[in-house]
């Protein structure tokens, strides 16, 4: 029995086994082909092995998540038949008496420079990185074959397991089959990265920088994960286990005595109602929206479309999902925010060039604004969608007035060519998100300006505090809590509600519970966060009396010199209801 | 030998999933096919060669099948093009 403490990013429970996922060392030594032959019946064995491992894997990928997800399989199946590859690779063996390796890794790299060589779109562009992507993973899985190397697949996996991994993106999770992955520890990573979001959205409990991880877990040990304290138990004994069996238990109750809230609209103790909704990333969050009972959809994060995707989604491909989630939501207000990548949010389609700094460089608007045939297929993908139901837009990672009226501009000519055209739309409200320091500092402008407004407390932080969320090293600086967030906050809230507009929180801060009455003080009119949090914030609002919130807000932002401060105000008052 | 022409109508042009199923069809045909365009020529059963000529909207590209079921071949061929949106 041992233990690592790391930080816990999604609660629950999970005991299963380990499963590491470790990419293997998969260089080879350059020998020439003594039988050439023999060569080229290794590549062939080897590319019928490969197969062989697809067609599974496509099989549990159609069984799990549908046929269109098995679709990239079934072009690498495809890749791996193909005769020009075959018939390049055994010639290279033929002709250069190269080695099955060598012949397989000269031609995939020739492949990958034909592609490039003859881009004429923007999707063409994003397809073919992913196809690039696609070769290097073929070569990867034949490579694997040819020198006896298991690759780590977790769409292979057919037993309970805990994954143990380096680092956890946002598109492994995208690809994890939830019916036997139960929880996952990393060595790197943050809470509020889009990972975490993501495991907390599935329930699956999750531990990040968990310290040397991938040294002390072997494969097949078992692990106790234990994500409401951060602690993972390597090798558990008897007592341990059962020990957590009753934790599960407990924790399974209080979630039950949660469904009290359901169906209710949220009100302070003093009546005053404020609206908790949820936050979303694709369709198949829909139903964890109606089984949290959230009052609207305050955050659609649209890039998880693109996420996970081996192309970008046409106008079409967009406009269905858009009117899917406007349909769900039966009149309730749904806010979307236009493509926000960079940054942290990388995808595959759309590789960013590599940049110095790039939480300052191209993001959220800035790529969009750069991008505009991007940027007007999902305008006008909206647009259609708003024929559904009223909905808002907001554009993500805005500076300056400016760029929103760009925005503005760009979506009120495709609005007027669409109209011309005789497509049928309904009322669309524009805004923006509040994250950087500029914008918030001319909130009063902006209030003006637009129609609706979302604070990203997540990246707003950052921004203020000058520290990277997802560095470890200054994590004792990102303070989500310091009086100059909370100050910048209280901003932005006066001054939209000067001009008479409502103001939506949704970072993670709205869903924390220490912030909780600080956010009802500040007059924070709806929270936007993971649906499993709604319950929760709804239950802890319910018992806030606003008025009493209210007065100790004002002492914070008057009083409050540090963090620490904050929490002790903050604490004092949740400890009094 | 068989050929006909097709223009691309599709936005995207002929992206990651028409291509597979594409290669998918020709590949169930004992003919020799290609997919002609800007020039260059490529086996329309291997995905790679597709997917390298970087087929995009408003593209005019020549199919042409030479075999025992040659016709069968550019009918199939013909009929997935429109039904994934691709040509008219």
């Amino acid at each position: 029995m041992h233990k690592i403490e790391g930080i816990s990013a999604s609660e629950g429970i999970a005991i299963a086994k380990a499963y590491k996922i470790v990419e293997p060392d998969l260089s080879f030594k350059d020998h020439p082909a003594s039988d050439k032959d023999k060569e080229i019946g290794r590549l062939h064995e080897a590319l019928t092995a490969s197969i062989e491992e697809l067609t599974t894997i496509k099989a549990n990928i159609v069984d799990n998540l549908g046929e269109k997800e098995g679709l990239v399989f079934q072009s690498h199946i495809q890749m791996l038949s193909d005769p020009e590859f075959i018939s390049s690779i055994e010639q290279l063996i033929l002709d250069k008496n190269f080695c099955a390796e060598k012949a397989l890794d000269v031609t995939s790299n020739n492949f990958i420079h034909l592609f490039k060589s003859n881009v004429t779109n923007v999707w063409m562009k994003a397809q073919i990185r992913e196809r690039t992507s696609d070769v290097i993973d073929i070569k990867r899985r034949v490579l694997g074959h040819l020198l006896n190397i298991k690759l780590p697949d977790l769409s292979l996996v057919d037993k309970p397991v805990i994954v143990v991994a380096k680092d956890i993106t946002p598109s492994d999770i995208a690809q994890l089959n939830g019916k036997y992955v139960k929880g996952i520890v990393a060595e790197f990573g943050a809470q509020t990265s889009h990972s975490s979001i993501m495991a907390r959205t599935l329930k699956l409990p999750m531990i990040l920088r968990a310290k040397d991880a991938i040294k002390e877990i072997r494969n097949d040990d078992e692990l106790i994960v234990d994500g409401l304290s951060g602690t993972i138990v390597i090798n558990p004994t008897r007592l341990q286990v059962i020990d957590y069996h009753q934790r599960i238990k407990a924790f399974n109750v209080e979630m039950k005595k949660l469904q009290g809230f359901k169906e209710k609209l949220t009100t302070t103790e003093d009546n005053r109602h404020v609206s908790v909704e949820a936050n979303i990333g694709n369709d198949n969050d829909l139903k964890s929206v109606t089984d949290s009972s959230a009052e609207g959809i305050g955050l659609y994060r649209t890039e998880f479309l693109f996420l996970g995707q081996n192309h970008i989604p046409s106008e079409q491909e967009q406009f269905e999902s858009y009117r899917k989630a406007v349909f769900h939501m039966k009149g309730r207000p749904i806010v979307f925010r236009t493509l926000d990548i960079g940054n942290d949010k990388q995808i595959n389609g759309l590789k960013l060039t590599n940049e110095p700094n790039p939480a300052l460089g191209i993001r959220g608007l800035r790529l969009s604004l750069g991008s505009e045939e991007l940027f007007r297929t999902q305008l006008r993908a909206l647009i259609r969608a708003s024929s559904y139901g009223e909905i808002s837009i907001i554009f993500p990672m805005v500076s300056t007035i400016d760029e929103y009226r760009r925005a503005r501009s760009i979506y009120d000519e495709e609005r007027a060519a669409m109209k011309k055209d005789g497509q049928n739309m309904g009322t669309v409200n524009l805004g923006v998100m509040i994250e950087v320091p500029s914008a918030a500092l001319l909130a009063d402008e902006f209030a003006k300006e637009v129609d609706v407004v979302s604070v990203g407390t997540n990246d707003l932080v950052q921004y203020l505090m000058a520290a990277d969320r997802m560095d470890g090293k200054v994590a004792g600086l990102y303070q989500q809590l310091n009086p100059a967030v909370i100050r910048t906050l209280k901003y932005i809230v006066d001054s939209f509600h000067t001009e008479g507009k409502s103001v939506s929180i949704c970072g993670e801060l709205a869903s924390m519970r220490i912030a909780i009455p600080l956010l009802i003080g500040l007059g924070v009119d709806s929270f936007s966060m993971n649906s499993e949090s709604i319950l929760k914030v709804r239950k802890l609002i319910s018992k806030i009396d606003s008025k009493y919130a209210k007065k100790i807000v004002d002492q914070i932002v008057r009083n409050a010199a540090t963090s620490d401060d904050v929490v002790k105000q903050l604490n004092n008052f949740l400890d009094k209801i | 030998m068989e050929q006909r022409q097709f223009k691309i109508i599709a936005e995207t042009g002929i992206h990651a999933r028409p291509a597979t199923l594409l290669v998918q069809s020709a590949s169930k045909y004992s003919s020799d096919i290609n997919l002609e365009y800007d020039g260059k020529k490529v086996n329309l059963k291997s995905i790679m060669g597709v997917m390298s000529l970087g087929v995009g909207q408003n593209a005019e590209i020549k199919i042409s099948a030479d075999g025992d079921d040659e016709s069968a071949a550019l009918d199939d061929i013909a009929a997935t093009l429109k039904k994934e949106g691709l040509s008219d």
